[in-house]
């Protein structure tokens, strides 16, 4: 006999009057008063059509909510739960079905990966169609692309990278920075990472790349635009700390996962 | 026949055989109830049967905690629950910078326990809006009902459910939401007057009814 209503009104003593009685008539509807109780309550109904009133609205609401249809399974789990427990051992994990989307998530992180150490060397050679890169924390500021990799050590590598093939091309180095997501001037070149601020330092910077970035926060590009097809990559963008989109919008699918988008076109997820 | 164990037995028996079928007989008592309530807390078929796997996955990853202090329905809508609800958080946290939609409710002037929302409310309900692909089969008055129950703050539906549609007592439902009687009393309470102010257009038409069925 706990709760308040009941502790107002312990056995032996009365229940006189509308306004208790219809304190206790959920209780009574429910079946959950004591036999005191339920008699005092019972006697004061016999003679109050109002209290019966009250009473009669709240049994109507648990007809209703009892009437509506039950749902039932399309399909019996027990024999496939039973085989997914059996061949994960008797007290081994069990994959649930659901983690499907986890799986593709997984295997999509992967692909960013490699996206984030093999695209630079490629994007090098000529992409007017850098994206920007939107800096975690950072208001929806972008920063300069050519500082967002993964870490310092590969911004050092793509600029080896960068050099290597302008020595081969004999062409001017593909301008891949903007001065803000917002602008709508010409591209400024701007290649500053030490002022890529809000980050940790990557374990595996040099010292001497260190003292030139000593924030550098850990960025990806990602360029694959047609490879952005479902909501699962989408998700698993969200969960990395900088994302850039260039490309059409795949059926309002940014949008729908909150993404915005800035004058240009560009799509970023900012965290 | 497994169909004679009760529940309790059921799980001691499996716990000592590890025998596949008993594991099966539980979910068959099992998995309409709840994804049912699943359903009604989440309003989405394919979640619903997302809890029903997980429910019954986790149960079998915890059954050695299971000690008889409650009954063992109340153990596994327990864990059923905690399933619905973190998958309502993970809702909201998806949808936070995304669409919210308003409705403002001006006959809702009662509010309840903890941080639900009061007086003429601004609430988010995109989430809590029906599958219209999964309406077509439901009647209208289902329909109403259904759509004010998702009205209700989770909390205090999720006591609704449990009570008027699964049947579970007080004491049940308190071990379920891992609140006291006096919680539970209090949600239900609110509920039920919240629920009974957005069915209130149709009210009095299908009370008289109601209570003639159940006469009859």
């Amino acid at each position: 006999m706990s709760g308040p209503e009941k502790m107002q009104f312990p056995d032996g003593e009365g229940i006189e009057g509308c306004e208790q009685v219809r304190e206790l008539l959920h209780d009574f509807h429910d079946a959950e008063l004591s036999a005191w109780q339920r008699d005092s309550v019972q006697s004061h109904l016999d003679g109050c059509a109002a209290c019966r009133s009250s009473l009669g609205e709240i049994q109507s609401l648990a007809a209703l909510l009892r009437s509506l249809p039950r749902q039932e399974m399309t399909r019996d789990f027990a024999d496939v739960l039973a085989d997914q427990i059996d061949s994960s051992g008797d007290r081994g994990r069990v994959l649930p079905f659901n983690a499907t989307p986890a799986l593709i998530g997984v295997a999509a992180a992967a692909c960013l990966l490699v996206l984030a150490f093999s695209i630079p060397h490629l994007s090098n050679s000529g992409s007017v169609h850098s994206p920007q890169v939107a800096k975690s924390g950072g208001e929806g500021q972008f920063v300069d692309p050519a500082t967002s990799e993964a870490t310092v050590a590969e911004v050092k590598q793509n600029e080896e990278m960068e050099q290597s093939i302008e020595r081969l091309t004999e062409a001017s180095p593909v301008d891949q920075s903007y001065s803000t997501s917002t602008s709508s001037s010409p591209p400024v070149p701007k290649v500053v990472p030490e002022k890529v601020a809000e980050a940790k330092k990557p374990e595996s910077v040099p010292p001497a790349v260190q003292e030139k970035a000593p924030d550098m926060v850990a960025l990806h590009r990602v360029e694959s635009a047609p490879a952005i097809q479902d909501k699962e990559q989408v998700q698993l963008l969200a969960n990395e700390a900088v994302v850039a989109f260039d490309g059409d919008e795949p059926d309002n699918l940014f949008s729908q996962m909150g993404v915005g988008t800035d004058e240009d076109g560009l799509y970023a997820i900012k965290l | 026949m497994n169909l004679d164990l009760n529940d309790e037995a059921l799980v001691e028996k499996f716990r000592q055989t590890k025998d596949k079928t008993l594991f099966k007989s539980l979910v068959r008592r099992y998995q309409n109830r709840i994804y049912n309530a699943a359903y009604r807390m989440l309003g989405n078929k394919e979640e619903a049967e997302e809890v029903v796997q997980d429910t019954f996955i986790k149960m079998h990853q915890s059954l050695d905690k299971f000690r008889n202090q409650a009954s063992f329905a109340a153990w596994l809508f327990r864990i059923s629950h905690n399933v619905s609800i973190d998958r309502l958080r993970a809702r909201r946290r998806k949808n936070k910078s995304g669409f919210v939609l308003f409705s403002f409710n001006p006959l809702s002037t009662l509010g309840g326990d903890g941080d639900e929302e009061r007086g003429g409310v601004v609430q988010q309900v995109a989430d809590e809006r029906p599958d219209p692909q999964q309406e077509i089969d439901l009647s209208e008055e289902s329909k109403v009902i259904e759509q004010s129950l998702r009205l209700l703050p989770e909390n205090q539906r999720a006591v609704l459910i449990l009570h008027d549609i699964e049947g579970f007592s007080y004491q049940d439902i308190a071990e379920i939401i891992g609140a006291n009687i006096g919680t539970v009393r209090s949600r239900l309470h609110y509920g039920r007057q919240k629920l009974k102010e957005l069915l209130m257009p149709y009210y009095f038409d299908t009370k008289t009814k109601v209570i003639e069925n159940e006469r009859t």
